[in-house]
């Protein structure tokens, strides 16, 4: 096995070691709107590019467990809302990133982490592209039928990951 | 002894202090002043115990000598004051010798106002780079403190102009005018009683601990002790705002609030005898969340100089005063936290008050009659 495999196998071995938060309250609860509201507030705590840059990863990662758990229970409409939030605020967390570079502060263990979070996010990603139906036809009571397309959904997420 | 030459004794054992305290400079730090007092300190270890014992033995010698010189009353207010001011002059330009802790204030002021990031989120060991990481200890912590205590760095941050050196002194003078603050309070609180203003302002710990190693547990007390002294005015919203302050620093005079509520109920020296506890009871639970740390008995001695004819308390201070002042010994001596350390560290904390306990019971059983 040549040296650049050995890189690679340990490259996935540490990054595979990020670790997905408990999302705690789901889309769907009562609740939820609360958490929601204390999100929002929380973000006014977190000043500074890097306070800023974590926050809003925590979040992506939330968000994103929150998606896949809406996934398994077919919630699919929930799920792909939340999923659209984990990917706005990934893409927060690579501009405030970006930011705290340009301020002159040393990123690269961050940038470290922040890769890992990457390879996790398109690991979830990836499995749930093979366990998911390609499009879904979302049936709701008193409303007219809408046509889910996951798959797109979830390409254009893994892109979003790429960085 | 005549004042003036006792005056000059004492200045040149604070000078003294001060020079010594240059030995225990940081390998790490960007300035190392004497390489004779760096090796002394870090490699002669019997001597430099040694010293360490002889000085903390001088200091209570000679604030037990002039506390009983107080007592017949052979030195005045006049010269007791020139005695702080000659300490806090002297020990302001002392190295912090036996604590990283004015780093970690140093840090987490530089987190907030040099990196404008929240110190409640992001640690100082994530500044990579950041020159400070090099020599404290605790930076993979976030800050400590509540936000007022962060706030009132930002004077001293911001005096420093961004040199360690010039900040470290900026930090201790900050603690100083607070030590200051907490002397000008025992003064007035005691109504001008000379015993108990000499009783906290020279205690050889308060003097170490906030002078040389320049910890804010005096920022702390001056505010609870402001509150005490507006509470004495009948200004009680005034009062109860100074205390949450002195929360608002460091958390332990929470435990006076409840006292604070119902004072009317309480004659004043039972409600400062009271708080003396209550302080005391939050100094010997602190291993639950750490260890005892000898800085934390600065709450007990400055609210016990309020009450000097409280004997009890009396011998309790001396004793936890010189027991945690020799807890560093085992330190200083074996170079790590580990094996027998702990073990020691916790013999002289509690063997010096057992001990002054024990002889004050002794003393008013009659067992030790005056002639």
């Amino acid at each position: 096995m040549n040296l650049e495999k050995i890189k690679n196998l340990l490259v996935v071995l540490v990054f595979s070691i990020y670790v997905l938060p408990y999302p705690g309250l789901m889309p769907g609860n009562r609740l939820y709107r609360l958490k929601e509201i204390a999100d929002r507030v929380s973000q006014f705590w977190a000043f500074g590019n890097f306070s800023r840059h974590k926050y809003e990863l925590a979040l992506a990662d939330k968000k994103l467990v929150e998606a896949k758990i809406l996934f398994e229970y077919q919630q699919y409409p929930l799920a792909l809302k939340a999923l659209t939030n984990s990917n706005i605020h990934f893409q927060k967390a690579v501009y405030f990133l970006g930011q705290a570079e340009r301020e002159g502060k040393n990123i690269s263990q961050k940038s470290k982490n922040f890769k890992a979070a990457a390879e996790k996010h398109k690991e979830v990603l990836g499995k749930l592209k093979k366990e998911l139906p390609g499009e879904f036809l979302w049936q709701p009571e008193k409303k007219p039928a809408e046509k889910l397309e996951i798959h797109q959904f979830l390409e254009e997420a893994i892109k979003n990951r790429e960085v | 002894m005549k004042f003036s030459f006792l005056l000059l004794l004492f200045t040149i054992f604070y000078l003294l202090i001060t020079i010594f305290s240059y030995g225990f400079v940081d390998t790490n730090f960007p300035w190392i002043p004497s390489k004779f007092l760096f090796n002394l300190v870090h490699y002669q270890r019997p001597l430099t115990t040694m010293i360490h014992i002889i000085v903390v033995g001088v200091l209570f010698g000679i604030y037990g000598y002039v506390l009983r010189q107080v007592k017949i009353k052979k030195i005045n207010a006049h010269q007791i004051w020139w005695m702080i001011f000659i300490g806090v002059a002297v020990l302001l330009f002392s190295y912090p010798a036996f604590s990283y802790d004015i780093f970690n204030y140093i840090a987490t002021a530089k987190v907030t106002y040099f990196y404008k990031e929240n110190p409640y989120l992001v640690m100082p060991i994530e500044f990579i780079g950041e020159p400070m990481l090099n020599f404290m200890h605790a930076a993979n912590k976030i800050a400590l403190y509540p936000p007022p205590w962060i706030i009132l760095t930002a004077v001293p941050h911001f005096l420093g102009f961004g040199n360690i050196l010039l900040t470290v002194f900026t930090f201790k003078a900050f603690v100083a005018i607070f030590y200051l603050a907490c002397a000008w309070l025992i003064w007035r609180i005691s109504g001008k009683n000379l015993y108990s203003f000499t009783f906290f302002t020279l205690n050889p710990l308060v003097v170490i601990e906030t002078l040389v190693s320049g910890h804010n547990d005096v920022v702390m007390m001056s505010l609870a002790l402001l509150a005490f002294y507006l509470l004495f005015q009948k200004k009680k919203i005034l009062a109860f705002l100074s205390l949450l302050v002195s929360v608002g620093i460091k958390y332990a005079t929470i435990v006076l609030l409840p006292l604070f509520a119902f004072s009317s109920r309480f004659k004043r020296e039972k409600l400062i005898t009271l708080s003396c506890w209550l302080m005391l009871v939050v100094f010997l639970l602190s291993p639950l969340r750490e260890e005892i740390y000898s800085w934390y008995f600065i709450w007990i001695i400055a609210l016990s100089a309020l009450v000097p004819k409280n004997k009890l308390l009396w011998w309790l201070v001396m004793g936890f005063s010189f027991g945690l002042l020799l807890r560093y010994t085992p330190w200083l001596y074996f170079r790590t936290y580990g094996g027998l350390t702990p073990t020691i560290k916790t013999l002289t904390t509690f063997i010096p008050p057992v001990l002054a306990i024990a002889f004050y019971f002794l003393k008013n059983k009659g067992i030790f009659l005056k002639k």
